[in-house]
């Protein structure tokens, strides 16, 4: 890349930032963690415009109406998992996003990539994507033409980079916190500990006090180019109560049926289907327990 | 380009390229303790301590860099004052060809900051972004336990002088 760059700005404020990747139009990138453009050099790339100065780092417990978490797009993998762990409580998220957060790559890693990085240049075996669409978040975007917020499902529905208009940075990340009773889980399949993933599942269940299931999502990565949805497998669960061993494998296979899977030489698309099946069933297994727990104990 | 930052606790200034890698500016400024490896930040060579978090300089723009930290393993010690985790790295024989250690010296260096008794499970998890082709780990494992004890001690005997 050192050959084609010709400059790397660092504005410091949102304005000049836009102002910089509209001048520079296809030319010119936002520069989040830099892990996507370094590896994946580009020779389109010239200038690289540096979001590091705007503040975009922070991490916020949401307040009404909007209750939940608030992440900067600039916020490291390994920073959300910490917050989390510790002031993040307060946004009442489950395990699901730390888990995430936590498989990617190498605990180095964790410290470069961005969780706006990590959406807007969405590989197949991206972790967060995966979180955040089974958590429903939304996306908030700043343009020249003002800040627009975009659902998760419109977000990914193509490659994320093709939703944002050129000049369109992702600014913000808004995760809705769970009603009570919620669990959730992320599970990923890999070869070895830092390689990516062969396939990776995301369960998010809630549960009324008599313990039946009022909702549950699902989603997937690694099985194919982009990650996925699983809406007609998690339908299937909804309104059971207290769905044992025997539902959940109907689930999985239910989720291998519906999944869209291709093969490349990590794996091939049978193998991937079964993996799916298998921590689809285990992902909800965990999803569940955690859910039965928040449902007692309050505390998710 | 022209940037300021810190090295190793030293207000420096670099003329670098727009694209230029962290990796290859330290490389270029003297600082040859970190390695060239994979340059896709998977094997560890090139880790740095960021403002004091691990990272790999090879995935990190140089430009991007100006006004940080930049911590490299000619900081923390030299052949003939080495650091108590060099030298632990030297006695328990986790170093055979060393093209890995300056960097898991700095991630090591990061972890005892964070964690002054690490289990082994924790230091085989922050290792986790190193690979080396010698050892098979096993050795600087214990490397790194010995460190964690014989700094623990320092810090007792020095509070123990300073009564």
């Amino acid at each position: 890349m050192a050959a084609e760059l010709k400059a790397l700005f660092r504005p410091r404020s949102m304005p000049e930032a836009i102002e910089l990747l509209e001048a520079h139009g296809d030319r010119a990138r936002p520069l989040a963690g830099g892990t996507a453009l370094m590896v994946g050099r580009s020779p389109r790339v010239e200038v690289l415009v540096d979001l590091g100065l705007l503040g975009l780092d922070r991490l916020e417990v949401g307040a009404e109406p909007e209750p939940g978490a608030r992440i900067g797009a600039m916020a490291t993998a390994s920073s959300l998992a910490r917050w989390l762990k510790g002031a993040g409580r307060g946004a009442g998220l489950t395990e699901l996003l730390g888990e995430a957060a936590e498989s990617i790559g190498s605990r180095i890693l964790q410290n470069h990539v961005t969780v706006g990085g990590n959406c807007v240049m969405v590989y197949a075996w991206s972790d967060l994507p995966v979180a955040l669409w089974c958590l429903d978040a939304r996306f908030v975007a700043e343009g020249k033409a003002g800040s627009r917020t975009i659902g998760a499902d419109r977000f990914f529905a193509e490659h994320p980079s093709h939703v944002l208009g050129s000049g369109e940075i992702l600014t913000w990340i808004l995760v809705p916190r769970p009603p009570r009773g919620a669990g959730g889980a992320y599970l990923k399949v890999t070869r070895n500990a830092t390689d990516h993933g062969l396939a990776s599942a995301a369960a998010q269940v809630v549960l009324g006090p008599d313990g039946s299931v009022l909702t549950a999502r699902l989603a997937l990565g690694a099985v194919r180019g982009l990650p996925q949805t699983l809406p007609t497998a998690a339908a299937a669960l909804c309104g059971q109560r207290a769905p044992g061993p025997e539902q959940l494998a109907a689930i999985g296979r239910a989720a291998a049926e519906e999944a869209k899977v291709t093969a490349d030489f990590r794996a091939g698309a049978e193998y991937r289907r079964d993996l799916v099946r298998t921590i689809v069933e285990d992902a909800l297994e965990r999803a569940l327990a955690r859910a039965a727990r928040a449902r007692q104990g309050g505390a998710a | 380009m022209r940037i300021a930052l810190t090295i190793n606790s030293e207000l420096r200034e670099l003329e670098v390229a727009p694209g230029e890698t962290l990796l290859d500016a330290l490389r270029g400024a003297g600082y040859t303790g970190v390695k060239r490896g994979c340059e896709a930040g998977t094997c560890g060579s090139c880790v740095v301590l960021l403002d004091g978090t691990p990272s790999f300089s090879c995935l990190l723009f140089a430009a991007a860099c100006e006004g940080r930290k930049v911590t490299t393993i000619e900081a923390l010690g030299a052949p003939n004052r080495p650091h108590v985790i060099m030298s632990a790295f030297a006695e328990e024989a986790g170093v055979q060809c060393g093209y890995c250690v300056p960097g898991m010296v700095l991630t090591t260096h990061a972890l005892l900051e964070q964690n002054a008794s690490p289990s082994e499970e924790e230091v085989r998890g922050a290792l986790d972004g190193h690979l080396c082709r010698c050892t098979g780990y096993v050795k600087q494992v214990r490397a790194i336990l010995k460190a964690a004890e014989r700094l623990a001690e320092e810090r007792a005997a020095g509070k123990e002088s300073s009564r």
